[in-house]
């Protein structure tokens, strides 16, 4: 088999009406962006309703002689938490009076002219935001020096029903966008068709067998198809900044800084390129077949 | 019929309005035979060729081409059958964005090496021809002779059991066309059947040979021309 002329075949209509082919080429490299961007979204969204689904926030009031930071139990507290995806931030008193100043200020006002033992009447707390399961908040709950703990719903209701339905309609948009791709194969296909079948004429004619002969137009999608591949590539590289700035509204709730390209749908993409291509290039048959 | 090469019997072709082309085509051609088909301009000449080179199908009748039946065979037969024919269509079926070389690899390249002719022999070709300086240039640069040039030597660059020319010299000035017919000749008595359509008589009577006549859609084969 003769690769160099296979391919100086399949691109016959690449060459012949390449303005219109180079324009082609780049909308659909769009549409795999558009594709992989609502999968990237779709990734994130899922990602970020798990943890609103799990995520609480745990306060933890400490006993006086427990509070001194690297006392045992606030080291036992540091084991505990080893391994759960979850950040932990000691407030001290002073830290307490400073969070209260603006909501609570006569309070603070009082407990500071009291002197030193205002102070002490002050919780030193630990604070804990993060995937906390129940046994975790018992365990800490029975260690000596936990003066008490409060622990937030698990279930935030309104919001999970809020990504489960962003949820649902991207999932409906990614549809849309696969569909696209499809339809912009076809058109790839019906636009090159009139070359190609001269392409596969000229092999019929001279004893080549009629799969054979359809091999250039399956290269010639191909070609097209890695060439919108490479640039919507490109183009995730180049505005996956721009796009995370854009999906702020995850904010805090996301624990992944980052956007990354979704390759199980970039491979998904590539199947059904290949998929689509294939059956387009080889099915039908030319007078001389 | 074991022995013919090519073997036509009852061939008909009309259009879907009922226009008849041609009917009751009937003739053998043998290893070795050389058979011009004469007829005006219209009168059917290359779809009768095209059918018999496996590329149209008729209406009516059988084309048996080394025994295989072409109107009832598999793809694979069929491209077995169109790798011991040579086709020199009148429209000359080349693709303008490729080369000379591409053209010639595209005729070899289902062929075993033993069915391609030497390159001794293709080299020889491309000088008589004048085509030796433009090997690896686009058809779209080339004239219209270098062309049909170039569809002539496609078809002797493999090794063919027939070989079928539609009108394949319209387009050379008269050195030329001799130095082709010369060519076809002697293909012709190495055993490849050749089978050329053309109104060009002068062309008949110089080389006298079997002539068949397209006519009104009547076929008629003559002895001699």
């Amino acid at each position: 088999m003769n690769l160099r002329l296979f391919f100086k075949l399949a691109a016959v209509p690449l060459r012949r009406s390449w303005v219109l082919f180079t324009l082609m080429g780049l909308s659909f490299a769009q549409v795999m962006l558009a594709l992989w961007f609502c999968g990237g979204v779709q990734h994130e969204i899922t990602h970020t309703e798990k943890y609103a689904e799990k995520a609480r926030f745990v306060s933890i009031q400490l006993k006086q002689d427990a509070a001194l930071p690297g006392s045992p139990t606030v080291e036992s507290i540091h084991d505990t938490l080893k391994g759960h995806d979850a950040s932990i931030e000691e407030l001290s008193t002073e830290q307490v009076l400073a969070k209260m100043e603006t909501e609570e200020p006569e309070i603070v006002q009082t407990v500071r002219s009291i002197g030193d033992e205002g102070l002490q009447l002050m919780p030193k707390l630990l604070l804990v935001r993060g995937l906390v399961p129940d046994s975790v908040v018992e365990t800490i709950k029975a260690m000596p020096g936990v003066y008490r703990i409060d622990s937030t719903p698990t279930h935030h209701a309104r919001l999970i029903s809020f990504y489960r339905h962003l949820s649902a309609e991207l999932r409906v948009v990614l549809f849309l966008v696969f569909f696209l791709v499809a339809v912009q194969l076809l058109v790839f296909q019906r636009i090159q068709q009139r070359d190609m079948n001269e392409v596969v004429r000229n092999l019929v004619t001279w004893g080549m067998g009629g799969f054979q002969a359809r091999i250039p137009g399956f290269l010639s999608l191909i070609v097209l198809s890695v060439g919108s591949f490479a640039v919507s590539v490109v183009e995730w590289g180049l505005f996956q900044r721009f796009i995370w700035k854009n999906n702020a509204f995850l904010g805090e709730l996301s624990l992944d800084r980052t956007l990354n390209l979704p390759f199980g749908l970039c491979a998904m993409t590539f199947l059904a390129v290949l998929f689509v291509a294939g059956v387009l290039a080889f099915s039908g048959r030319s007078t001389e077949e | 019929m074991k022995n013919a090469l090519l073997k036509v019997e009852n061939l008909s072709k009309s259009y879907a309005a009922g226009e008849v082309v041609w009917q009751n085509v009937n003739f053998d051609l043998e290893r070795g035979d050389f058979l011009y088909i004469l007829g005006g301009s219209g009168a059917g000449k290359s779809s009768l060729l095209r059918a018999l080179a496996s590329l149209e199908q008729p209406n009516g009748g059988r084309v048996f081409c080394q025994g295989v039946d072409l109107q009832n065979s598999s793809r694979s037969d069929l491209a077995r059958v169109r790798k011991k024919i040579s086709f020199i269509p009148q429209n000359l079926g080349l693709l303008p964005d490729l080369t000379i070389r591409d053209h010639i690899e595209i005729a070899q390249m289902a062929l075993p090496s033993g069915d391609r002719i030497d390159a001794n022999v293709l080299n020889e070709y491309l000088g008589m021809m004048g085509l030796k300086n433009k090997w690896n240039r686009r058809i779209e640069v080339l004239s219209g002779g270098e062309r049909q040039r170039v569809a002539i030597l496609r078809a002797l660059s493999k090794k063919t059991d027939l070989l079928v020319a539609d009108e394949p010299t319209g387009a050379q000035d008269f050195e030329m066309t001799w130095k082709l017919m010369d060519l076809f000749v002697k293909l012709n008595l190495s055993g490849t059947a050749v089978l050329l359509a053309t109104h060009d008589l002068e062309m008949v009577r110089r080389l006298r040979k079997r002539c068949a006549i397209l006519k009104n859609g009547t076929f008629k084969v003559e002895d001699r021309a």
